[in-house]
């Protein structure tokens, strides 16, 4: 191996000095770190405020996975889920989006969103394949806050739907339940959100919340009632059937109406009304303006209820209020005294043309004093008489016994006329009386005595016949025998007479000849007859020749 | 020990890269002009030793370290579906896929995206510091290293790959898409950067203090 020798290689050759050179590489770690610090700083600015939720129980809530949507926008998420110190209930650390900021209020809610299926709605069917997520509604405070209570439940109506929150109160429930929806002419208005118990236990307290616009047609003097199921009504019209929709047959419902003369201006917020069982009864006349009767009754009332009608020939004026004995009249005549209710915008006279209308109590009054005066009474009658319901007539009676409206009694009473069934009884009595009173022993015994006789009669009549049984047996016998043949005899005879007189016969032939040769001896003397007449001188001479 | 062999800078000589021509050092020597020294043959510059290797080396390595920071924390996919978005950062995926029971998946994701990136910026850190105070210890490991750092290096840009390709297949609308987030970017970067920095790191420095005190000896 030889070495090569230096002098072989050529040497490299030198460039002119040049100027220093930047390191251009060093520009590599800068952007990097531009970089870097750009991407800390976005973090940083994105990284919104850290808050803590407390829920009832941890179902559904996975940290690093679990969203926090607000209008099923992803706002944050669970960072981490630890149980409280006390260990009632669970706190969860939520990171939110810095856009969130200003939706943390002290009135945000926050609750676990999962499927929920109930009677009309199903939600959230989205959660059952990606996991629960955590539904926020921003509030509308001013007071920023970081510490929340979670909901129980999702809420219904989120903060921000227009409309107005009213309480209604029932005294069940019902089919009622949170989302049940409440109907404004069959539209869907409104939904329940939330009902309870009051404190006494004694009614329901229902919290409602109707949507913009059609909470402009809640007025102070609106009915809410339940809507739920048929109302199947059997009434003189027919079959009548009433329901609001599908879903409230189902799931039930309520239905709100407002009088169509109401002039009240729009309930406020948080406004409370009654909640009535059906829609008759939510739209009766208001009892704002009625008149209270009492009226005593001797008879018994049962079958008589409160609620009852109180019916004028035929139509509702108004209804019983309260049935009560009355205690304090003397023992031997005690009544029954039962309220009524009247409404008088039902039964007032009609205003004449030209008279100005009465109006006040002193003209109802007076109005009513008439009526009482022509025979206007009070009676218990029986509505319906399968089951005995009762109801309070109010009709004329122009015989019944004078009597007036006792005004100074409180409530005032009006004249009562036993009632028809009470009639109806008391004739029943009566003829059952008359009937005590027949002597039904002694008519037996005669009956009795006579059936004896008859028997002895039919005795004898049977003897009687049998004689005649026996009689016939001889005589009778021979009788028919002797007859048979003066009937055989008197065929014979005929049939010689029928032969003496048929057409073939020798004296039938005989006769007509003989007829014939009077026939022509009757002509032959009419001849003569005439010859005669004309020339009686032929009966002396003869005949007279004929002259040509 | 091999440590005392003649060393082309040592007798004066040097290679060009391009075209191999060898070429003595002129005698007043590169450091005394500033001038570039240039091939004989083929005009190419000429370097005794890579220029700033170490300064560059550094700066790659650093700009690889900030860049392995958001590299790991960001998203690199981004998966959205009918069952909502999922972001996964490189060690959320390593973990779901351990906890799916997939161990050696996991454990090949892990040692490819996770640790052979960091074993890498390590090993240069080491290799440039250990080079730039001229330490003498063990520099025959120390080349192995940088021998296995180099090698090793292309194959971190297995996520990259995984990820570009799903990018590209799972594209349903409305069902599911896959985008890359923006942590695949950032390690992308960390894996070109390593590369680039074991290319311009000179292992003719793990040998040169040797070489040095030996012609120091022999003076």
């Amino acid at each position: 191996m030889t070495e090569p020798t230096l002098p072989a290689i050529p040497a490299a050759t030198v460039d002119a000095p040049r100027r220093f050179r930047l390191p251009l590489v060093w520009i590599i770690p800068l952007v990097a770190a531009l970089i870097g610090a750009f991407l800390a700083a976005h973090t940083w600015y994105q990284q919104g405020p850290t808050i803590t939720i407390q829920f009832g129980s941890g179902a559904g809530l996975e940290p690093g996975k679990t969203r926090i949507k607000y209008r099923d926008v992803d706002v944050g998420q669970i960072t981490s889920v630890a149980l409280a110190e006390d260990g009632a209930h669970v706190t969860a650390t939520a990171q939110l989006a810095r856009q969130a900021d200003r939706l943390l209020v002290q009135d945000t809610r926050f609750w676990v969103v999962s499927a929920r299926v109930s009677g009309s709605a199903v939600s959230g069917l989205g959660t059952l394949l990606s996991g629960a997520y955590v539904g926020m509604d921003a509030g509308k405070s001013d007071q920023p806050a970081r510490a929340f209570v979670a909901l129980d439940e999702a809420p219904v109506i989120t903060l921000d739907i227009p409309g107005r929150a009213y309480r209604l109160h029932a005294d069940s429930l019902g089919s009622i339940g949170v989302g049940t929806p409440i109907y404004f002419r069959r539209i869907e208005a409104g939904q329940v959100t939330g009902f309870e118990l009051d404190e006494q236990g004694k009614h329901i307290d229902i919290q409602i919340f109707i949507k913009a616009p059609y909470d402009r047609f809640v007025t102070t003097d609106s009915r809410f009632w339940n809507a739920s199921g048929v109302d199947v009504k059997l009434g003189a019209e027919g079959v009548q059937l009433n329901t609001e929709s599908l879903t409230s047959i189902l799931a039930g419902g309520l239905a709100f109406q407002t009088p169509d003369d109401s002039f009240d201006a729009q309930a406020p917020k948080d406004h409370d009304f009654p909640l009535f069982a059906t829609r008759s009864e939510a739209l009766k006349q208001p009892n704002a303006n009625v008149q209270i009767y009492q009226l005593r009754f001797t008879e018994s009332v049962r079958g008589l209820s409160v609620g009852a009608p109180v019916d004028f020939r035929g139509i509702p004026v108004g209804e019983v209020t309260a049935i009560r004995p009355d205690l304090n009249g003397n023992g031997a005549d005690l009544g029954l005294l039962v309220d009524v209710v009247v409404f008088p915008g039902r039964m007032q006279p009609r205003p004449v043309a030209g008279v100005p209308a009465a109006t006040g109590d002193d003209a109802y009054r007076a109005f009513i004093d008439r009526l009482t005066e022509s025979g206007l009474r009070a009676q218990l009658r029986n509505g319906n008489l399968v089951t005995g319901q009762l109801y309070v007539a109010l009709d004329f009676f122009p015989t019944a016994q004078r009597a007036g409206v006792a005004w100074g009694l409180s409530p005032p009473r009006l004249p009562t006329q036993r009632g028809s069934l009470d009639e109806l009884q008391s004739t029943l009595l009566r003829i059952v009386t008359r009937l005590d009173k027949l002597p039904l022993d002694e008519i037996g015994r005669d009956t009795r005595a006579a059936i004896a006789g008859l028997g002895r009669t039919i005795d004898r009549a049977e003897g009687l016949i049998t004689r005649l049984d026996s009689l016939a047996g001889g005589e009778i016998r021979d009788t028919v025998l002797e007859t048979r043949d003066t009937v055989a005899e008197a065929r014979a005879a005929i049939a010689d007479t029928r032969r003496l007189l048929a057409d073939d016969a020798p004296v039938q032939q005989d006769l007509r000849a003989a007829l014939q040769e009077l026939t022509r001896a009757a002509e032959a003397l009419r001849h003569l007859a005439d010859t005669l007449d004309r020339h009686p001188e032929a009966l002396l001479r003869g005949k007279p020749e004929d002259t040509p | 020990m091999s440590t005392h062999a003649l060393t082309a800078r040592a007798a004066g000589l040097m290679s060009c890269h391009v075209c191999g021509q060898l070429a003595r050092v002129p005698a007043a020597g590169p450091t005394a002009t500033q001038g570039m020294l240039r091939c004989p043959r083929c005009n190419a510059p000429m370097r005794l030793r890579k220029p700033a290797s170490l300064s560059a080396t550094w700066a790659l390595v650093l700009a690889s370290i900030i860049l392995f920071v958001p590299a790991n924390l960001l998203p690199v996919m981004t998966t959205t579906s009918l069952l909502g978005t999922q972001q996964d950062t490189i060690m959320s995926g390593v973990i779901f896929l351990w906890q799916s029971g997939s161990w050696p998946l996991a454990a090949v994701v892990f040692f490819a995206s996770v640790m052979v990136p960091l074993l890498k910026i390590i090993a240069l850190v080491h290799l440039t510091l250990s080079a730039q105070r001229r330490s003498m210890l063990n520099p025959l490991a120390r080349t192995r290293l940088y021998r296995m750092v180099e090698f090793v290096g292309r194959w971190s840009m297995l996520d990259i790959y995984v990820i570009t390709m799903l990018v590209a297949l799972v594209d349903f609308r409305g069902l599911a898409t896959i985008d890359a987030g923006p942590g695949a970017i950032a390690f992308g970067a960390v894996v070109v950067l390593t590369m680039f920095a074991a290319m311009s790191f000179d292992p003719r420095l793990i040998w040169d203090p040797l070489a040095d005190r030996s012609t120091s000896d022999h003076d």
